[in-house]
């Protein structure tokens, strides 16, 4: 798992509750050792689909400050497909 | 990456204070021509083709970028505005679309990247829904650059005029390289030598592979040539020699044409051209080879053949090599033999010392060197030469190299592949030029199965593999009434053993004796095109190499032959890119 939590506390700025629960939720999903890789896809584009683009964007700037990569990664495509014009 | 957000927060501060002026000129106009608009667009959206993408541009705000920019607002008249926008904003903002009929005119950041019509849907949406939502929220500029680095080509070229920011981001050489090396890029085809009603028309059709979208560029430079070749690298397309008629103009004439040794540079991300050095022998349709080479290539090795007048003696001589790569004590002694001559050529070595001195100017646009060889095609009396020469990019300059070895023939495909430019003949020889070395070599393979004659075969280079594409006959399946077919099949040679085993069939009849086949990393396309029914139908086909199943899958059909002439199968070329 990519968020290395040692124990300690991280203090994380400019993240509230929401975006915090989102993003233990996404990690717990991942971390899930039954779930196959095509259900974890199929779960990410769950995540992802209605996410409006303020939560999306705080929830992004969240994920890199605590280097979670993969869900930077999906994150990133999620815009990138929103730039394209699609959702 | 830290210093560069340093750096472009620095310019957009600028950028503020340019901008600012502007926008309050801008706001006024804008009201009043938004109710106008607005109205217009939601109708007209088919009608506005390439427009609404350029209005895309215009939702951002001068105060930094955001994901989800709002504003809606329209820079409004450029008239007005023109002036205004020249001296306040200084260089790097220019006008582009004037288009009075929808009185909708766009503010748009740097013209040069802009290359395509097409209007999009689905951008169309995209702009509604970034009206609506109006929010304020600051990316870091190394999460919006990869978010950025995602996009394919056409939405990549739309990101780029949002604003300067985003322009910025996009058009850095580390970006730029990212995205090559990350596989974000995706092929496009360029299909060249369309004739319409006779005429050459200098029209590129491009097919954007991904989104099976087609494309169509005017190249003026272009028209009325023909019979030309075409070899892509990095991100450029190279047209090479090619004839145009000299008493009707910019018609496909056979009977009174004159040949060209000109070769012009095509960099469709810029839709720019330049002409490059020109050859030393005029040509038509030459065979093609293009290859990356290090910095350390030498194309002096190859001007020992600067004595070679009597190709015959000289060949004979050396035979030995030719008939038996293998024999690495006979290439010793080659070698040497060049190096001596080498050392003998006093003034070509000065020009040698010269031209790394000025290795530092050439590659300005980062790219790598790289080598053009062009073999055989026709002469100025359509002649089938057998002359063959290179072009280094570093030096701009083209060099004879090595005449192909007599016993060759005609040459009908060529393709580079690890670094040697192997060529096939018209009567079934292979040969390789060692591009480093700078000789031929003569290729025994096992005997190839018999083909039909009038289908040349065509060589194709996947990742380092050495295929080929050729017809032959395909017995019935042993059923009564099931006739012998042509069937063109997909051949790899093993490289170590040279052997020739069939991988695969394609699956559509061979129609086109002229079809052309080029590859793209683990990928060839094919294009056929021949005219039935009294049309001229297009196909293209892909086929992936690395899968096991090596299978065929079409990917166009009848999208953009509808007014070409029956010539233009004749006349057409196929290049792709990486972009």
């Amino acid at each position: 798992m990519e968020l290395g939590y040692a124990g300690g506390v991280i203090d994380v700025p400019r993240t509230d509750r929401r975006i915090m629960s989102t993003m233990v939720e996404w990690c717990k999903k991942h971390t899930d050792e039954a779930a196959t890789s095509d259900e974890l896809k199929d779960w990410d584009v769950e995540f992802v689909m209605d996410m409006d683009q303020v939560f999306l964007s705080h929830l992004m700037l969240a994920a890199d400050y605590l280097d979670g990569t993969e869900l930077v990664d999906l994150l990133e495509q999620k815009v990138a497909n929103m730039i394209k014009g699609k959702n | 990456m830290f210093t560069e957000r340093l750096t472009g927060d620095k310019s957009l501060n600028q950028d503020f204070e340019a901008l600012s002026v502007s926008k309050r000129l801008v706001r006024s106009v804008s009201q009043k021509l938004r109710k106008k608009n607005n109205q217009g667009r939601f109708e007209e959206e088919d009608d506005v083709k390439g427009i609404s993408l350029r209005c895309l541009t215009l939702y951002s705000r001068g105060a930094g970028c955001k994901v989800g920019a709002d504003t809606g607002e329209e820079f409004g008249d450029p008239s007005s505005r023109r002036r205004s926008s020249a001296s306040d904003e200084g260089k790097g903002y220019k006008l582009i679309c004037g288009t009075d009929e929808t009185g909708v005119d766009c503010f748009s950041y740097g013209v040069k990247e802009i290359f395509w019509k097409k209007h999009n849907r689905k951008d169309f949406e995209l702009e509604e829904s970034i009206r609506n939502s109006r929010m304020h929220i600051f990316l870091p500029d190394d999460i919006l650059e990869m978010c950025l680095l995602r996009l394919p080509l056409t939405s990549l070229m739309t990101a780029r005029l949002v604003c300067k920011k985003w322009r910025h981001l996009t058009t850095t050489p580390r970006f730029l390289q990212m995205r090559r090396e990350g596989s974000h890029q995706n092929p496009w085809l360029f299909l060249f030598g369309a004739v319409k009603d006779g005429y050459c028309s200098g029209e590129i059709h491009v097919l954007d592979v991904f989104l099976e979208q087609w494309h169509r560029m005017d190249a003026n430079i272009l028209k009325g040539r023909f019979m030309f070749s075409v070899a892509s690298i990095q991100d450029d397309i190279y047209i090479v020699g090619g004839c145009s008629s000299l008493t009707n103009f910019g018609k496909v004439d056979r009977s009174s044409f004159k040949t060209h040794k000109g070769v012009i540079m095509f960099s469709p991300l810029t839709k720019s051209w330049r002409k490059v050095a020109p050859m030393k022998y005029a040509r038509s349709m030459p065979i093609l080879g293009i290859s990356e080479v290090g910095s350390d290539f030498s194309v002096g090795q190859s001007l020992q053949i600067r004595q070679d007048r009597r190709p015959r003696t000289r060949v004979g001589g050396v035979s030995d090599v030719y008939e038996d790569p293998h024999r690495l004590s006979l290439r010793r002694q080659n070698r040497n033999t060049i190096e001596e001559n080498e050392a003998s050529l006093l003034p070509n070595r000065k020009s040698y010392k010269f031209v790394r001195t000025r290795s530092d100017l050439v590659g300005t646009k980062g790219g790598k060197r790289f080598v053009l060889i062009a073999v055989g095609g026709h002469g100025s009396w359509d002649e089938p030469l057998d002359s063959g020469e290179i072009y280094d990019s570093l030096t701009n300059k083209w060099t004879e190299i090595q005449r192909l070895p007599v016993d060759v023939g005609i040459i009908c495909s060529g393709v580079v592949c690890n670094r040697v430019f192997y060529v096939y003949s018209e009567t079934d020889k292979l040969a390789g030029y060692d591009i480093e070395k700078g000789f031929w070599i003569r290729v025994q393979t096992t005997p190839f199965p018999p083909r039909v004659h009038e289908y040349h075969p065509k060589l194709v280079s996947c990742n380092g593999r050495l295929l080929m594409l050729s017809v032959s006959w395909c017995e019935g399946d042993g059923q009564i009434g099931r006739r012998n077919k042509a069937v063109r099949k997909l051949w790899e040679l093993d490289l170590f053993y040279l052997t020739w085993t069939e991988v695969s069939v394609h699956p559509d009849a061979p129609m086109d004796w002229n079809a052309v086949f080029m590859s793209d990393r683990n990928l060839i396309f094919g294009i056929e095109m021949f005219k039935i029914f009294g049309q001229v139908l297009d196909f293209l086909t892909v086929c992936d190499v690395s899968d096991d199943g090596m299978n065929w899958s079409h990917i166009s059909r009848n999208h953009v032959t509808h007014e070409f002439d029956a010539s233009s199968c004749m006349t057409k070329s196929m290049a792709v890119l990486h972009l």
